[in-house]
């Protein structure tokens, strides 16, 4: 059952925009964002004539295009949205369009602080990132995994080195796989490549490889860690050291592994997801410690859960003092927090938000078909057609609730003391 | 009614199989053996061996041994006895020609279909050790070039077609623009994080096939689904390497896929039809990753349309009116016995439905499952003949239509079809609900 607050109050309605007057009859809506603070909501829609319109607040940008996709806020608060006019696909950004222009481009992502925005593109049938409207200036044949360094001033992906038939497998098998990092490739290449990542200050770049069809590794810069697995898993930068740490399998079971020595001492039947805490004193993942049986392991040791079928949303709070994450059972879903269960089952949770302080944690939740929020375990007394994650504001005392309800976006400041 | 047999196939050489025989020695093979068989099998595989008394029920199982004139070779013991039953008793004496036979036996002439199973009295499930000896080929590099090929683009791009991350998303929208000339509001929904459903389909849908995500697009309209594809990788929810012994870049693929449906937090995952990609996010890529069953529900196509007209939210208009028969796909009704609630669809859908004998779980496989479709052209005038029993099967019943809820199925009985001239065309569930179903319910 989920507990509310009779004493609660419906919080303050800070922000309200009717999104249906701001449509004609024959208008079709197809995506709202709304912006991280709250006081920005965006629809999208598609008039009569076939076009894809975007429209903040109840201004219409000026700028109309043929086919408008993906709107995507960025964590600083601004609308972009990936535009194609007729001819060329390029990005918008606050009703202001980049100079590039694409074949394609999609996958848009931000730095954490909203400062630099990334685009995947394809032009004359090769591929790279473009990084606040500058292009790579080498693509290559093909392309994934993109990444954002931690400031956002580098980009890096998988990239395929060169061109090979459908069907030539002994090519594929030689290696044409490699991590460009700006639109230079390492200097070596390997069978597979995937999700490369960035050190906190930038200037290495790690990635899972496949050295052979059946060895696998990590590589730094290019350089793949001198011991191999059965398998491995998205590496990760420890944020004070540098060392590298990544999942690996060996003699059917999963640990972790830094600088491709084993690390930890627990085997798992699964291991995913490592997080380092903001000073790298702890190392948290997601593990299941038999088969069917999903918790989290935190610098080794294994939370001790009732019985989870799986797990996910690790986060850590802003001290980086407390841990929690979204915990399945039986198509159910509830938070779990500082090595306990929240216990309170609903149809979904979103991964956890935590206070600036550390102190709350909250989440957006699906109870009964509705949606709402939820705060230390005490559900919201009003529920919506639609809620976004929720935000604590900077002191600590309210949640932000961004919800839309009968055609109404609604900004909420919920003291925490009504929950 | 008996078809009339083709002449035995001519030998194929198949450079994924070759190259790397050359360089094989007994000992490099024997230690794969050993390795594969300490580590990665258990008390499942000692009952098998232990229990099998040769007594060669299983036989009448499958429809190798019963096309290819109940040639004891092509029996499901027989495929054991030349293959892990040399590698365990022989061990010091396996040659790469016995490899080689290994391969061609494993990848080519077993469907992985669980027939026979349900022909053994005990219930030995002879997929499940074939599947051991194509782990112990993958491991050597001996494997069929098509469905290595199909391995490493699941490795490289996670689809099983190479399909680029943008080539994908331009099919959806041009899907959306051209649905949208019937239905002026519909939507492909991109990305739509929090949807209820995500749909997720097999590759060949957006390389040759994209009329299918059309139509399941007008079928979530018309029902008023809150659905969304993924944008990124993941939305291929196929899986070959499952077939070709790449468990570990199985495991990958369906990390990806749930991981897909995860970031976009759906409630469940509806997947199209297709059967072995069932198999493979509901049984054998979930399992491998630690999961018991799938982290999100994942439902079959036929699940969906099931609760679909169950509950009404799609009526039917008119019901088609041709000959129609099904085929049950092995995947499915084997795997998760769906074969009532595809006849329910049928009964709802179609006036004159044909049923095939035999059906439901002792329906024949379509001969194209388990990989064996996808080890590409040098095998299909074998498999056409191994398909004689499903010709003669198909064409008994007379029909105008056999419909399967299947890629491979579909490809495969397609094949039968041209092959044995049989006048019937193939179809998938969709098309008939999409034909039958009310516009505006
Ligand atoms: S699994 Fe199917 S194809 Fe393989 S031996 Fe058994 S019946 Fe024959
Ligand atoms: S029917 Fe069962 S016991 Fe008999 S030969 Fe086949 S697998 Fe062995």
């Amino acid at each position: 059952m989920l507990l509310t607050n009779p004493q609660k109050s419906s919080g303050t309605v800070e922000k309200k925009e009717t999104v249906d007057a701001w449509m004609t009859p024959s208008d079709h809506l197809e995506d709202i964002q709304v912006s991280p603070d709250g006081d920005n909501v965006a629809a999208m829609f598609v008039n009569k004539e076939g076009e894809t319109q975007l429209c903040v607040n109840g201004q219409r940008w000026e700028h109309g295009f043929e086919r408008l996709w993906y709107p995507r806020f960025s964590p600083d608060n601004r609308l972009t949205a990936l535009a194609w006019d007729g001819e060329a696909w390029t990005l918008i950004v606050d009703d202001q369009v980049w100079d590039s222009r694409f074949d394609y481009a999609w996958n848009t992502g931000f730095s954490q602080d909203g400062h630099h925005i990334m685009v995947v593109f394809q032009k004359d049938g090769t591929y790279g990132l473009c990084l606040d409207d500058q292009p790579w200036t080498t693509s290559f044949p093909g392309i994934g995994h993109a990444a954002i360094s931690p400031d956002g001033t580098r980009t890096a992906a998988a990239v395929q080195m060169e061109k090979i038939s459908e069907g030539d497998i002994f090519s594929f098998q030689q290696g044409v796989f490699s991590t460009a990092v700006d639109g230079e490739a390492w200097t070596k290449n390997f069978v597979n490549i995937w999700d490369p990542v960035f050190s906190h200050d930038g200037k290495k770049t790690a990635a899972a490889v496949r050295l052979n069809l059946y060895d696998y590794s990590v590589a730094v810069n290019g350089e793949a860690w001198r011991k191999c697995f059965e398998c491995v898993w998205k590496p990760r930068f420890q944020p004070d050291t540098d060392d590298v740490v990544a999942p690996v399998r060996k003699g059917q079971s999963w640990t972790l592994a830094k600088n491709g020595n084993l690390f930890w001492k627990n085997r798992f039947t699964q291991l995913w997801h490592p997080e380092f805490n903001h000073d790298g004193s702890k190392l948290a993942a997601v593990v299941a410690p038999a088969f069917g049986v999903w918790s989290v392991a935190v610098n080794d040791t294994v939370w001790k859960l009732d019985r989870f079928d799986a797990i996910t949303g690790l986060t850590y709070s802003p001290d980086g003092s407390r841990l929690a994450a979204v915990g399945m059972k039986k198509g159910r879903h509830t938070l779990i927090y500082d090595g306990k269960s929240c216990n309170r089952f609903c149809e979904r949770v979103w991964p956890p938000v935590f206070s600036p302080d550390s102190r709350h944690i909250a989440a957006r939740i699906e109870t009964n078909g509705r949606y709402t929020v939820i705060l230390d375990g005490r559900v919201w007394d009003r529920t919506y057609d639609k809620v976004w994650d929720p935000v604590f504001d900077d002191a600590n005392d309210a949640l932000v609730i961004r919800a839309f309800d009968k055609g109404q976006y609604l900004k909420i400041r919920a003291p925490l003391s009504h929950f | 009614m008996t078809l009339q047999q083709t002449t035995l196939h001519a030998p194929i050489i198949d450079e994924g199989i070759e190259k790397k025989l050359s360089g094989l020695t007994p000992e490099t093979i024997r230690t794969v053996i050993d390795d594969v068989l300490s580590s990665e099998t258990g008390p499942r595989l000692k009952a098998y061996l232990k229990t099998c008394v040769h007594c060669g029920l299983c036989s009448d199982g499958c429809h190798f041994f019963l096309s290819f004139d109940r040639n004891p070779r092509y029996s499901p013991v027989g495929k054991i006895k030349e293959t892990l039953a040399r590698f365990i008793h022989d061990k010091n004496r396996i040659t790469a020609d016995v490899i080689r036979q290994a391969a061609v036996i494993a990848y080519t002439e077993c469907n992985l279909c669980r027939r026979c199973v349900m022909y053994c009295p005990f219930g030995i499930d002879t997929a499940y050790m074939i599947g051991i000896v194509r782990r112990i080929c993958h491991r050597l590099g001996v494997t069929p070039l098509y469905i290595q090929d199909t391995a490493h683009s699941h490795s490289a791009f996670m689809n099983q077609m190479w399909v680029k991350e943008d080539e994908w998303i331009d099919t959806i929208h041009w899907q959306e623009e051209d649905a949208r000339e019937e239905i002026p509001d519909l939507r492909i929904p991109l990305e739509k994080e929090g949807a209820d459903v995500m749909y997720s389909v097999i590759a060949p849908e957006p390389r040759f096939q994209a009329d299918l995500i059309y139509k399941a697009a007008v079928l979530m309209k018309r029902a008023g689904i809150d659905w969304t594809l993924p944008a990124t990788p993941g939305w291929d929810n196929s899986d070959m390497a499952m077939f070709s012994g790449d468990n570990e870049i199985m495991g990958r693929i369906t990390r990806t896929h749930f991981e897909a449906a995860e970031r976009l937090n759906v409630k469940k995952i509806v997947m199209g039809e297709c059967g072995h990609a069932f198999r493979s996010v509901y049984d054998t890529g979930n399992r491998w990753l630690g999961w018991t069953f799938p982290p999100i529900p994942v439902v079959h196509a036929i699940e969906f349309y099931y609760d679909l007209l169950k509950t009404g939210r799609i009526r039917i208009r008119e019901k088609f009116k041709p000959r129609v028969t099904f085929h049950d796909p092995c995947n499915i009704v084997r795997g998760k016995g769906l074969h009532e609630k595809a006849r329910y669809i049928i009964a709802k859908t179609c006036e004159n439905f044909i049923e095939m004998t035999p059906n439901r779980e002792h329906n024949f496989c379509c001969g194209a499952g388990g990989g064996v479709i996808n080890c590409g052209p040098p095998y299909k005038s074998k498999r056409m003949q191994a398909s004689r029993v499903k010709a003669e099967q198909l064409k008994n019943t007379g029909a105008d239509v056999v419909i399967t809820p299947c890629h491979n199925c579909h490809s495969g009985i397609d094949d039968i079809l041209h092959h044995y001239k049989i006048p019937m065309s193939v179809t998938f569930m969709v098309d008939i609900l999409t034909t039958t179903m009310e516009t505006n319910p």
